[in-house]
């Protein structure tokens, strides 16, 4: 991994400490009146902690798929059900920190009594149990547990096994409500197996809890989901255990003449942690941007290159410090005086402060980078806005910013992930956040047309019967208000964070959609491993194309990006592998 | 210091030895909730790799909801509660009656100040230990040897083989803030082990009551993010 001049490099004193500790714990057992072993302490709040990782980053799991099915009190599953929701849970940890390479899973199936003692038999499960964790008994306090068995040379995991306890709510309990498994909200005292699931495999990754508002919290709220997508010190800890990979490049390719062109690549500026791209304007002609978060979280990286690209295009590099975990988006607009501005958009690390509120976060540039200012929007959005999509609509003048807010702002707790948009011309003075009633469990990306009287939006939406997210939804809708209009594309087995994007063709709009696909019933990644997507015609209501393949070979990151201009009908199409 | 000497005398007298040996979990220990020395017989027959550690760390993790102060004292399985010397941290693979291999840690603890009931010195079995060649099962503590610690004990159950039973968020080790916490409760707010016994003693008042004059929770999340549900019946 690349770093810069000007840019920070800091490491936590903790990690290193915790490392440190770590290098020495090794020893064999020890017989008769051996030494004390001198074995790592770990305090709650570090992560990760004690430093371990899967040999190879490879971790196969098998699921008890009939143990879920009944023995979870208040929720009956089907085995497909079963086959789904674990998989996709465990998925969250590369699809949402971006380790890509560094850590793949493999998941199958086991049979028989659900064993959620100490017993290791060479094979990582997860299985739940129809009662408490032993030693208790209603109203039992624990969840879920994972036990860990480490090599103690090498300090790496050799079996990690997951019990849900299905007898966790009950009349007697702090939550009287049941286990519930859905796409969007749980009720206020039920429990949230997803979020537990996702819980439960950070510990069977690598991580410890820790006390900042994570996946990895040491400890649960019924009516929760707030541990369904891993954020902050929970992506931090992750790729510190598993690194992405060094050589990760971004690529694009081009849609010109009904086609799409070769595969092109363009370096990372500093790791690859999702592609956003814009194309904006400068003094010496357009340009095209692509952003990237560092691999460390601390540094938007802007690679820019003249628009219209070729193979041979060169590319420069500008930095600009940051202090977030997530995916950002970028977009860019004109200015009368013949240059261009940045709008880049990103949450903060600190996701929620004690105000309850987002550190969403609007970095604006010149598009030659010479000024810099940022823009919290604490005071615009109070909830826990995550996965930003900025989009600029030239018709108006306007950006648009739309966010998925994780809790209402009536303060109810981390339930109804809606998407919000809200609009502005200097970034400072923003509109009342629009609520368009779409209930998303997953990212959004938007795009809006030169001219037009209508953004595209693509998003995840989870179907509730059966409870399952398997769909990705495509929608367009109007500018104002973003009434649903055509949901289409309606994806089966489509899987994780669709883009958006436009071109104007002989006046008309041409939408353009992506998803990354995925085998999510026990494949052998439950994360995408093809990208496809389609375009629709120019009229209303669309008619989507059939899916066109663009790379049919292990595309990792599902942090894709559409580039276009008005002044020409090409579209850039950006991935990351 | 006084409390050190106390203990070795103690060692002597009863037989206990100080050194990891096997034979005083069979001899004798105190079981939380009384006070008097009671025969505890061995969990297992077979036994080996004994092997004595420093400390152990927390890497296996039962996730709990957030529980109230008073919801851990009230708790129908609290069983005495007070502060602590960690004295020996001794592991061992045993066989259990069912023929499985079990990785368990025995800690030995010193009471340093009652706060309910509790047992001048405790033998506590948990999970966690050496596993086999070169492997070993995580606990879901993090203990040191001399470390003093607050602990809210589980009664004792029959498949513990009668030792004292802890559970993680029964055990307030001191964080690097210099408070003691249980990785939900004072997280943020530092309390010292005073205030900390200070606290359940006012919640217990020398016995149970049915409800408590006050409360405290975890303080991980902001205050409007604080559950609020029931206190169980």
């Amino acid at each position: 991994m690349h770093r810069y001049n000007g840019v920070p490099f800091t490491v936590s004193i903790g990690l290193l400490r915790r490392y440190a500790v770590a290098a020495v714990a090794v020893g064999g057992m020890t017989i008769g009146s051996a030494p004390a072993r001198a074995t790592p302490t770990c305090e709650v709040g570090s992560s990760p902690c004690p430093s371990m990782t899967w040999p190879n980053g490879q971790y196969f799991v098998n699921i008890n798929v009939s143990s879920f099915q009944n023995n979870l009190s208040g929720l009956s599953m089907t085995a497909d059900e079963v086959k789904f929701w674990i998989p996709y849970s465990l998925s969250m940890w590369r699809e949402r920190t971006g380790v890509q390479d560094g850590l793949s899973f493999a998941v199958g199936t086991t049979t028989g009594t659900p064993d959620c003692n100490t017993t290791f038999n060479g094979s990582n499960e997860v299985y739940a149990s129809p009662g408490c964790a032993p030693g208790q008994s209603a109203p039992c306090m624990s969840k879920g547990t994972t036990r860990i068995r480490r090599n103690v040379t090498s300090n790496t995991y050799l079996e990690a096994d997951t019990c849900i306890w299905g007898a966790s709510v009950g009349p007697t309990s702090l939550c009287t409500g049941s286990w519930r498994v859905r796409s969007d909200d749980v009720g206020p005292l039920d429990w949230d197996l997803r979020g537990t699931l996702v819980h439960e495999f950070g510990h069977a990754l690598a991580l410890d809890h820790n006390t900042s508002p994570t996946v990895m919290l040491g400890g649960g709220a019924c009516g929760s989901t707030w541990c369904r997508y891993p954020f902050g010190e929970d992506i931090q800890g992750m790729r510190a255990s598993y690194p992405p990979a060094s050589g990760d490049i971004a690529r694009w390719r081009e849609f010109s003449d009904g086609a799409w062109g070769p595969e092109n690549t363009a370096p990372g500026v500093d790791g690859v942690w999702g592609v956003h791209t814009a194309i904006g304007r400068s003094g010496s002609g357009e340009k095209v941007v692509a952003t990237e978060l560092s691999d460390d979280g601390t540094t938007i990286g802007f690679n820019r290159s003249a628009y219209p690209l070729s193979s041979s295009s060169t590319w420069s590099a500008s930095f600009a410090t940051v202090n977030t975990w997530r995916p950002i988006a970028v977009a860019a607009r004109p200015l009368n005086d013949g240059n261009g501005e940045l709008w880049v958009a990103a949450v903060s690390r600190e996701q929620v402060v004690a105000s309850d509120c987002p550190g969403l976060r609007i970095y604006r540039s010149s598009n030659t980078f010479s000024s810099r200012s940022s823009v919290d929007m604490t005071s615009q959005i109070c909830g826990s806005a995550h996965e930003p999509a900025l989009t600029y609509d030239r018709s108006t003048g306007r950006f648009v910013l739309f966010y998925v807010l994780r809790n209402s702002p009536s303060g109810d707790q981390l339930q109804n992930d809606k998407i919000f948009a809200t609009t502005s011309t200097d970034g400072v003075t923003w509109t009342a956040p629009q609520d368009l009633t779409i209930f998303s469990v997953d990212a959004v990306d938007a795009a809006c047309p030169d001219q037009f009287s209508k953004c595209i939006l693509s998003f995840m939406n989870g179907s509730t019967s059966p409870p399952r997210l398997r769909n990705t939804w495509f929608s367009v809708k109007t500018k104002s208000p973003y009434i649903l209009l055509h949901p289409s594309g309606n994806a089966d087995t489509a899987d994780r964070t669709p883009a958006a994007g436009v071109r104007t063709v002989n006046g008309a709009p041409e939408w353009f959609l992506s998803l990354a696909t995925a085998t999510p019933l026990l494949s052998e990644r439950a994360n995408g491993t093809t990208l496809m997507f389609t375009t629709s015609s120019a009229s209303n209501p669309i008619t989507f194309f059939p899916w066109i393949s663009v790379a049919d070979s292990d595309v990792q990151s599902h942090q894709s990006s559409f580039a276009s201009t008005p002044a020409s009908d090409k579209i850039y199409f950006w991935y990351v592998r | 210091m006084i409390t050190r000497i106390v203990t070795i005398g103690f060692c002597v007298l009863s037989m206990w030895s100080c050194a990891s040996d096997i034979r005083r979990e069979q001899s004798s220990t105190t079981v939380p909730g009384t006070s008097h020395v009671e025969q505890i017989p061995s969990p297992s027959s077979e036994r080996w790799n004994r092997t004595p550690y420093e400390a152990i760390f927390a890497g296996s993790h039962s996730d709990s909801q957030l529980v109230s102060l008073c919801t851990l004292v009230r708790h129908p399985q609290f069983g005495g509660g007070g502060l602590y010397r960690v004295d020996a941290l001794t592991g061992y693979t045993e066989r259990l009656r069912d023929k499985r291999d079990e990785a368990i840690t025995y800690v030995e603890f010193t009471l340093v100040e009652d706060w309910f009931k509790s047992g001048k010195r405790l033998v506590a079995r948990i999970p966690g230990g050496p596993a086999g060649p070169d492997s070993e099962l995580l606990w879901e503590f993090n203990l040191k040897v001399g470390d003093i610690v607050g602990v809210l004990f589980r009664k004792h159950r029959a498949d513990n083989a009668g030792y004292a039973d802890l559970d993680p968020l029964g055990v307030f080790t001191r964080r690097e803030n210099g408070g003691y916490s249980n990785g939900q409760l004072f997280t943020k707010q530092s309390v010292t082990a005073s205030r900390l016994g200070d606290l359940v003693k006012g919640l217990t008042g020398g016995t149970l009551r049915d409800s408590c004059p006050y409360d405290e929770w975890p303080d991980l999340l902001a205050n409007s993010e604080q559950p609020t549900v029931a206190l169980p019946n």
